[in-house]
């Protein structure tokens, strides 16, 4: 198995939908082959997008306190993961001529009209970047942005709930140039609050060090 | 000195539990336990198996946090690779699950069930909407092999396809997957035009 049919496995590798044998042979291909170490950590990161499409189910209450528990019990033993994280991932791979026309940027440029009262959700406009600020009845907030750049090097955008004069974090995020981005917030919204996003430096930092490149409406 | 976790980034949260944080492992499972579970019931089709795949899946994040390099990946990545890789490996061996039907059973229909965050209801919905832009033979590949478990040989067993047609559609259905998650908002201003 050479030549074409050998990196085309890198499809499957990233959905784990190979066989056993065919994983070895694209292991030990994966090893030094730089094309397919380079396209494996893009698809790898396309494959689990999928999880997040996986339908809505209640989760069980117990399994985060056992989880818990279970690492506490655990100590510290390492045990070796398996080898697909071990080769080193270059530059996400360049992107193609883009053929499939989705319009994730419609989507999130639409959110508005289409989620509305069937969610329960609320939509903010945003100032800076294509997208909305969501928000449930409770206040718990998610932003929805396009059109960013990536942050330069050793940067990433920080996100704020402002409330009059004071703000406060809500989580830190890089995206990839362009593409449409869900972020949490880690703070809730309340009525009059606004949110916004800066460039700070990549382990934030406590308070806004400058204006807010996005700004959402007033809650 | 109590750290406030919820502010770090989820790459920041992966270094305290490679440190052996206990409140940095819960603070990752408060981000993305749900979707870790939801991945895994998808898979195995079966709540207490799910549970299973998704403890194991964290005490591996706890194991092997200090193995993860932020520059290689995004932890919500790297954490969804765990669970879907454990959840295929318990399928397989569950042969008799792997004759059930994809459809969901009936509590899935329930859309924004209580504990559902606004995140979680917004990403599904994004990758819902570029899975369905995909050709029906491309997205019929990628959902049984990822939400199925199966391997591209069975699926070109079961599916009655050249195992070279299942393999081309797959790297196709992947490929144009990524495009159209990647796709910049200018792109698709100037495509729906």
């Amino acid at each position: 198995m050479e030549g074409e049919l050998i990196h085309e496995l890198v499809s499957g590798y990233a959905l784990d939908a190979l066989s056993v044998d065919e994983e070895r042979v694209f292991e030990a291909h994966l090893a030094h082959c730089p094309r397919c170490q380079e396209d494996l950590a893009a698809l790898t990161e396309t494959a689990a997008e999928l999880a997040f499409a996986a339908p809505s189910s209640s989760v069980p209450a117990g399994l985060r306190g056992r989880i818990v528990q279970a690492a506490r019990d655990d100590g510290r033993k390492v045990v070796p993961l398996r080898p697909r994280w071990a080769y080193p991932a270059l530059a996400a791979a360049a992107a193609a001529a883009a053929c499939a026309a989705i319009g994730l940027g419609v989507w999130a440029a639409t959110l508005h009209s289409r989620l509305g009262s069937a969610q329960a959700l609320v939509t903010v406009p945003l100032r800076g970047a294509s997208g909305s600020l969501i928000l449930s009845r409770g206040g718990e907030a998610a932003l929805v942005v396009s059109r960013l750049a990536a942050p330069p090097g050793g940067k990433a955008y920080e996100v704020w709930v402002i409330h009059g004069a004071t703000a406060r974090r809500a989580g830190l995020f890089s995206p990839r140039a362009g593409a449409t981005t869900v972020i949490r917030l880690a703070e809730r919204v309340s009525s009059g609050d606004r949110v916004g996003i800066t460039l700070e430096p990549k382990g934030g930092s406590p308070q806004p060090t400058g204006k807010p490149l996005v700004l959402s409406a007033r809650a | 000195m109590p750290r406030d976790l919820a502010h770090l980034s989820d790459e920041a949260v992966v270094a305290l539990v490679a440190r052996s944080e206990e409140a940095a492992l819960g603070e990752l499972y408060d981000r993305y336990g749900a979707a870790a579970f939801r991945l895994a019931r998808r898979v195995v089709r079966d709540s207490a198996l799910a549970e299973d795949v998704v403890q194991e899946a964290f005490l591996a994040i706890w194991r092997g946090a200090a193995r993860f390099l932020p520059e290689r990946a995004r932890a919500a990545a790297w954490i969804m690779t765990l669970v879907h890789r454990r959840a295929v490996d318990v399928v397989r061996r569950e042969q008799r699950r792997r004759g059930l039907p994809l459809e969901d059973g009936e509590d899935d229909r329930v859309e924004g069930a209580a504990d559902d965050a606004v995140w979680l209801r917004l990403e599904r919905e994004r990758v819902q909407r570029a899975l369905a832009a995909l050709p029906d033979q491309q997205r019929e590949t990628l959902e049984l092999a990822y939400y199925g478990g199966f391997t591209q040989a069975e699926l070109a067993a079961r599916l009655g396809r050249p195992l070279g047609t299942i393999k081309s559609q797959m790297f196709a259905g992947l490929t144009n997957l990524r495009r159209s998650l990647e796709a910049t908002a200018e792109e698709d201003s100037w495509k729906a035009s």
